[in-house]
């Protein structure tokens, strides 16, 4: 009787609590705001987007600047981290670092806890393999530890450690560098010396060697080279040194940059703080007091959020935002594309180049970008059309790789690409009739693969549009492309050129650097003759089918990255327009888009540039608050 | 009694140990590269840290260093999720929240299931069990994250009551509770129509029974038979019921917890999977899969104290 009554009332109790709870106001609540919908419309729509809650933008938060990601960094130590190098490059303090340059409308690469530019020990850098790079004085860690030449070394040390295997060692670009990371030789043998305690030297190993000042700086910009506590790296190392929970949470990461981190809870909250302490790096660079992230991955939410005036920056790329002002955009530099497998035994169409040109000229770029992908930008070429290269007639000064004589008389097949677009169904036709009377006049079926987007809603968008657009200009009687979803772990695998499991892929991407446009590594085979020690990369996709190409491109890759032509730069260009002309002859990647995302700032903050940098993003550490 | 446990936990270790194996092999039998591929990969780095996780390794040896690990209760190092943390670590860190989350909607799901679950019996066939009878249907045929969004944009957008998302404070504040709130009612629907549905049908049944009919004529009140005789006899299959249900609820609140933003256990667990972190996936299995069979045997021994007339591992002649 009186246990009963006993679990009468606790019930009662939890009842009445559970009622009280769901039914109480939040009046009080300083979370909750009064009035959450300014415009009354659905959250999906930009009717809402466009008038975030001025009640609750924010004004009273100072230099704070709000927003979401997908997931708090997967870790805070700049040796291991596989994606957000530009967040860790925060607290992990290097060299050089690229900033904003408002006035020129360009990023710059400035020092950060270099004293001064580097020093070749030779004039000529064709005849030079040693640099002496000075480390400025004065500056700390965020615990008062000072910064010296000595924890370079300590850190360059630990990243290319044979035990630890860092994802982001560099130890290829030094004389014995590989030996070194191997466990073939010590670090005192490595090119890698401390002259002082403000000083140290590199000897880069050959076919590493800076081709310029430029260069120089930047094997101290990566961010693999950030620097990592010594007393608190040696105490998270386990006992036989093989791994190390260095920058794993925010206690175990001690900054060297201009921003600490000041909260995080692991997958939902992660916060940085300027640095107070006066130890740190550029702080007249930048403005952002604080900056917030909030883990929130459905895109709805995030826009509710936006519109309660809870975040200063949310993306919006569907078709309802197209009519809204504001919005700025954010180019990645990876071209998206179609692979085509080549010496695929389930589709012996593709090895008929006059199939995958019809593939190439039969794609309606901007068509499809207008109806699934309207923030990108279509492209039919495979190096960035903002790439932008040292112009051979004027030293010192770039040019954009596009506007070059070189690149305008590139021919596919005898035809123009120079538009960008390249989109002739006419041609496209010609092409198909000839590969499909070479099929004997059958039917021809493919099967496509792409990426499922991790159970996204729209990752079925762009490849339904491809079929049905491929399958209308050619003919349901004659053609037939079959979809094929997989998760990225397993297509990543497939379309490897060790493994080549598929007939043609959607997703993917080449990528592209905007400042060395024949520098994309997916296409080099065998290792490099000017290098000691390389190896072929193990996740290259394409196969270039014809093999005195693939011997061309290599070679042409190889001389540009580590021989005659490293300091051509017209021997460059030509070189890079040589290998882009290949790629179009063989046209195993089909180039359509560049992929772009939109977003809309609130009231509070004021971004530095109207298109986003693929690095810098909108660089919010150096925004104007309004 | 003890012989009884003693023989479950034995076969619960061997389950266990037959669980793992399969998942082991089933997870490093998938497709799909574990050092995540890049073109930007040194290739010297990518085969030191092949041979490092000793990956480069036949199946079988790998198999022999993960139960070496495992028998020192080494769970390893995150090698994708969370790159150099410990596996345990991960672990703990988001298991906070799930079992917060879990804990409450337990507590939500008892009183309200127990309640409906009554009343619908002792009002049987009438327009009030007839109303309820249809929104508990109504709610287990909807899946929970439609109503987890309905709530989210109509208690949380439109009418501003409760927070979109979870609060970010590290401690159980009332701020942070007030925004589970609406978490925990989503989790909590399914669990009340499960208990309210079978309570009702068991309830029913034995409001029906001789015996009932025995206890009121011993002079006891409607509502003394009721809790005394008719609900401990109808709470045997409840007592399952509501431990696998408390398990259900561990493991789906995935979706839950991508709507509300909660760093919990299922999200991380699908994190790994689908980053195929099979360290991390591997503790998240094993985490699961104790917590299974720990309910499993909770669940049997639950039989005898519901009802002393189950007795457990007893002889034929008991």
């Amino acid at each position: 009787m009186k246990k009963s009554r006993l679990l009468a009332g606790l019930l009662a109790a939890l009842m009445a609590l559970s009622m009280l709870t769901a039914c109480g106001g939040n009046q009080n609540d300083p979370a909750t705001p009064p009035d959450p919908t300014p415009s009354g419309g659905d959250a999906n729509t930009p009717g809402d987007t466009q008038t975030p809650d001025d009640s609750q933008s924010g004004d009273d938060l100072g230099k704070v600047v709000r927003f979401t990601m997908g997931d708090t960094p997967d870790t805070f130590n700049c040796q291991t981290t596989s994606s957000s190098y530009e967040l860790v490059s925060n607290w992990s303090g290097k060299l050089y670092r690229y900033i904003w340059d408002e006035a020129a409308g360009a990023r710059v690469l400035v020092e950060e806890l270099a004293d001064g530019d580097p020093v070749p020990e030779n004039e000529d850098l064709r005849n030079n393999a040693v640099w002496t790079y000075k480390v400025a004085q004065g500056y700390t860690f965020e615990d008062g530890t000072p910064i010296d030449a000595h924890t370079f070394e300590y850190s360059i040390k630990m990243l290319n450690d044979p035990k630890l295997a860092n994802r982001n060692t560099d130890a290829s670009g030094y004389v014995n560098g590989v030996k070194y990371l191997s466990g073939e030789c010590e670090w005192e043998e490595v090119g890698w010396k401390v002259i002082d305690d403000y000083t140290f030297q590199v000897t880069f190993a050959p076919g590493y060697e800076p081709k310029s000042l430029l260069d120089a700086k930047l094997a101290y910009e990566t961010i693999g080279t950030g620097l990592v506590h010594p007393e608190m790296f040696e105490s998270c190392l386990s006992d036989d040194g093989s791994q190390t929970t260095y920058g794993t949470t925010a206690e175990t990461i001690v900054s060297s940059g201009p921003y600490r981190i000041s909260k995080l809870i692991p997958g939902q909250y992660f916060e940085i703080s300027k640095r107070t302490d006066g130890g740190a790096p550029l702080m007249d660079v930048y403005t952002t007091e604080r900056m917030e992230w909030s883990v929130v991955s459905d895109k709805n939410t995030r826009i509710q959020l936006f519109e309660q005036g809870k975040l200063d920056m949310v993306d919006g790329n569907g078709e309802a935002f197209d009519e809204y002002e504001g919005g700025r955009y954010l180019y990645q530099d990876f071209t998206q594309g179609i692979f085509i497998n080549s010496i695929s035994p389930t589709a012996e169409v593709l090895k008929d180049v006059n199939f995958r040109y019809a593939l190439f000229w039969g794609y309606d770029r901007e068509g499809i970008a207008a109806a699934v992908a309207r923030t990108s930008l279509p492209t039919a070429c495979h190096n960035l059309p903002h790439a932008v290269i040292p112009d051979p007639n004027n030293e010192g000064e770039s040019i954009r790789y596009m506007d070059t004589s070189e690149y305008k008389a590139i021919r596919m097949d005898g035809h123009e690409i120079q538009d960008g677009i390249c989109y002739d169904p006419d041609l496209a036709l010609e092409y198909f009739n000839k590969a499909y009377e070479a099929n004997g006049n059958q039917k021809i079926t493919i099967t496509v693969l792409y990426y499922d987007g991790n159970g996204s809603a729209n990752a079925k968008d762009i490849p339904e549009a491809i079929k049905d657009h491929y399958e209308q200009l050619f003919g349901t009687d004659r053609l037939e492309l079959a979809l094929q979803a997989s998760p990225w772990a397993v297509m990543s695998e497939q379309i490897q050129r060790s493994m080549m499991e598929y007939d043609i892929a959607l997703s993917s991407s080449i990528w592209n650097n905007s400042k060395e446009p024949w520098n994309s590594s997916n296409f080099v085979y065998g290792d490099n003759p000017y290098a000691e020690g390389t190896a072929e990369y193990p996740t290259q996709y394409c196969i270039i089918t014809d093999e005195a190409r693939q011997k061309e491109w290599s070679d042409l890759y190889y001389r540009c990255a580590s021989g005659d032509l490293k300091f051509d730069p017209q021997g460059t260009l030509e070189a890079t327009a040589r290998m882009e002309e290949i790629l179009y002859e063989d046209c195993t990647f089909i180039p359509t888009h560049i992929s772009g995302t939109r977003y809309f700032f609130s009231s509070r903050i004021q971004p530095l540039m109207e298109t986003g940098d693929p690095d810098l993003e909108f660089a919010l550490l150096q925004c104007k608050f309004n | 009694m003890v012989k009884y446990v003693i023989q479950r936990l034995i076969a619960a270790f061997f389950t266990f140990l037959a669980i793992i194996t399969v998942v082991f092999f089933v997870l490093r039998l998938m497709p799909g590269s574990v050092i995540e591929p890049s073109p930007r990969l040194d290739p010297a780095i990518y085969q030191a840290m092949m041979d490092k996780y000793h990956l480069n390794d036949p199946l079988i040896v790998q198999f022999g260093y993960a139960i070496r690990d495992y028998m020192s209760l080494d769970l390893g190092y995150s090698l994708k999720v969370n790159p150099g943390s410990p596996v345990l670590d991960i672990i703990l860190s988001r298991l906070a929240v799930t079992v917060q989350l879990n804990y409450f909607s337990a507590f939500v799901i008892l009183p309200f299931g127990l309640f409906l679950g009554i009343s619908m019996a002792v009002k049987k066939d009438s327009l009030y069990d007839n109303v309820m009878s249809s929104l508990i249907i109504l709610t287990i045929s909807v899946p929970s994250f439609v109503l987890a969004a309905l709530m989210q944009y109509l208690l949380g957008f439109k009418f501003g009551w409760f927070p979109l998302i979870l609060e970010a404070e590290e401690s159980l504040s009332w701020t942070k509770f007030y925004s589970m709130i609406m978490p925990i009612l989503a989790l909590s629907f399914g669990g009340i129509a499960s208990i309210a549905r079978t309570l009702r049908a068991e309830l029913a049944e034995v409001l029906t029974m001789d015996f009932m009919q025995l206890a009121k004529a011993k002079g006891l009140s409607y509502g003394q038979t009721i809790t005394r005789h008719a609900l401990r006899n109808s709470c045997v299959p409840l007592a399952s019921t509501f431990l696998y249900l408390f398990l259900g609820v561990l493991g789906s609140s995935l979706v839950i917890e991508q709507i509300f933003s909660v760093p919990g256990m299922s999200k991380t667990m699908m994190a790994a999977i689908n980053g195929k972190d099979h360290w991390l996936t591997m503790g998240c299995i094993i985490f699961y899969t104790l917590i299974g069979l720990l309910m499993a045997i909770v669940a049997d021994l639950s039989y005898g104290v519901v009802d002393p007339r189950i007795r457990m591992g007893g002889g034929k002649d008991a």
